[in-house]
């Protein structure tokens, strides 16, 4: 056991930390019902990688750091997409989705098919690999990690009152528009450095999955923030333990718990439920 | 001298329709005046001016006797908006956290909230007779419940002027009364000013100084004696014609086309 972490100890801090940042971002966006903009984002994020490795490949000597760069870049300016199109159709806002997703795809699609012949790993952004981290992505992790922690923990109060009710907010003085701007560079930034250990095909559900558990048993915000954590780092455990045990792809395991704990307290809760209620109608 | 509102000839149409014309109206420190006007008679309009979330097209406000332009204490005015709680009904906030955000305009960025803020918000929630239910969910609340939450909220900042659009729509006999009671205590205690938009006429006269009846004019602006003894010719100014004033024997007043 002792002997797994070590060998596993990269994968485990970014776990740790991207198994903290996910649901924390995940719960601003389930409120904001835009639970599919992490499917979006993601997208973006990969056709950024394509990008990059494209321009890497044809330009020899271009300098690229590190293609999360690129795939950040582009999750941001597709966050900042939906929140256009959001304010453009205020009655469809949900209408963003479907038409970035489809261009995020599309864009994917093209610039990986462009690369033919040069030898790129889609697969690994398409469901990464946390067993196969290591140090560099751990510093990039850790960076992102502790930017968006350290934003959240001084806006929080921001964030929320925006969240729940943005009119309001802007009338007591609190800039609504910054915020919100914050709020999406953060969600960008999340999506991208998360792409890289899970993948973009399941960054989405790690930032969903969880919020959704909690959300069953939550009455306030602050519970739900702190719940949504703890599903996702045990999922993440969990997932991780058993994807080196027997020996299989380290995101879908993740996910399949998360999505395991959300249907075990679903059913506890309803189960729980239908004895209250019989309880009740003995009397 | 000392108004915490004041109009000047203000006009406001939306795209082509012209919803307000030529409005004067003050309201001073410490006093109470009542809205009211049929559907659609641009009171939340009027509102909305002066909260700044819309410009007038002409004409002048002053908040404070600031010009609204160059007025920056909004901590001063609480807020209670006629949608107030239209929100996302699977909101997960508790009652606690959504009257905090009544302080956090106040408080500036980067703060956290205190022993101080949080005895202050129990004092919000226990003023608008929500005591013990700090911790509920504020979608599984009645429609009253809700809209005595937003109340707290607007009221835990402790404005000197408090805006109200109408803001006992849902709410029982019984706590109407109370709210009522609650107003003009903090009016007497703390000389908050309020401003109240209610379609409830008799209710409004029974308790404000100041009664000032819109459609999409002002029709009639001055003391609630005034207005009682033109009532039946104001109303059917206000409401167009053939409109009798029924009075009922437990006080309320009814208005029939
Ligand atoms: N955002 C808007 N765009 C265009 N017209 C609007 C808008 N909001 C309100 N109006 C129009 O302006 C007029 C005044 O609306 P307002 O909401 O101020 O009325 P109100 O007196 O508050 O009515 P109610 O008693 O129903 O709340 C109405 O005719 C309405 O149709
Ligand atoms: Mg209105």
């Amino acid at each position: 056991m002792l002997e797994f972490i070590y060998e596993f100890r990269y994968a485990f801090a970014i776990s740790l930390i991207v198994g903290i940042i996910c649901p924390f971002v995940g719960t601003f966006i389930v409120v904001r019902r835009l639970s599919v903009i992490g499917e979006v984002l993601s997208n973006m994020s990969l056709s950024g990688v394509a990008l990059g490795s494209l321009l890497g490949s044809i330009i020899p000597f271009s300098f690229v750091p590190t293609l999360q760069i690129y795939g950040t870049f582009f999750a941001i300016i597709g966050a900042l997409l939906v929140e256009w199109l959001r304010k453009r159709f205020p009655s469809f806002s949900e209408i963003s989705i479907p038409i970035l997703l489809a261009f995020g795809m599309g864009l994917s699609v093209v610039l990986f098919s462009a690369m033919n012949g040069f030898n790129v790993n889609i697969q690994a952004y398409l469901f990464g690999n946390l067993l196969a981290v290591n140090k560099t992505d751990l510093i990039t992790t850790l960076v992102i990690g502790c930017v968006v922690l350290i934003i959240f923990l001084l806006l929080y109060k921001e964030f929320f009152a925006v969240t729940f009710d943005a009119e309001y907010s802007r009338l007591i003085g609190i800039p609504r528009r910054l915020i919100q701007f914050l709020l999406i560079i953060i969600i960008a930034l999340t999506i991208s450095v998360t792409v890289r250990s899970i993948g973009s095909m399941l960054v989405s559900g790690l930032m969903v999955l969880p919020v959704a558990t909690s959300l069953l048993i939550s009455r306030g915000f602050k519970s739900l923030l702190l719940f949504s954590m703890l599903f996702s780092v045990t999922a993440i455990f969990i997932g991780l333990f058993f994807s080196y045990l027997f020996n299989l792809a380290t995101g879908g395991t993740i996910i399949l718990i998360s999505a395991l704990l959300f249907l075990s307290v679903l059913l506890i809760k309803k189960w729980g439920f239908q004895t209250s209620i019989a309880n009740s109608k003995s009397y | 001298m000392n108004a915490c509102i004041k109009l000047n000839s203000v006009s406001f149409k939306y795209d082509h329709s012209i919803v307000l014309e030529n409005i004067s109206l003050s309201l001073h420190k410490g006093e109470f005046l009542g809205l009211i006007g049929p559907n659609g008679s641009g009171k939340s309009t009027l509102i909305k001016l002066i909260l700044g979330m819309q410009k007038p097209m002409e004409g002048e406000i002053e908040l404070f006797d600031h010009p609204i332009k160059q007025f920056k204490e909004w901590p001063k005015i609480g807020y209670v908006s006629q949608k107030a709680n239209t929100f996302n009904g699977g909101f997960p906030a508790t009652v606690f956290e959504v009257v905090s955000t009544g302080l956090y305009g106040k408080m500036g960025i980067f703060k956290w909230l205190g022993k101080y803020e949080k005895e202050k918000i129990m004092e919000a929630i226990h003023l608008v007779g929500l005591s013990g239910y700090e911790k509920r969910n504020i979608g599984k609340l009645s429609g009253g419940q809700q809209q005595r939450v937003f109340i707290a909220r607007a009221i835990v900042s402790e404005p000197e002027l408090l805006i109200l659009d109408e803001p006992t729509v849902g709410v029982d006999g019984k706590s109407e009364s109370e709210f009522y009671q609650t107003l003009q205590k903090l009016q007497r205690e703390l000389h908050v000013s309020i401003l109240l938009v209610s379609h409830d006429i008799g209710a409004i006269t029974a308790h404000v100084d100041l009664v000032a009846c819109l459609n999409r004019k002002l029709f009639f602006y001055g003391k609630p004696m005034e207005f009682e003894l033109n009532q039946t010719q104001i109303m059917s100014e206000l409401y167009g014609q053939n409109i009798h004033v029924l009075k009922h024997n437990h006080g309320g007043i009814h208005y029939v086309k």
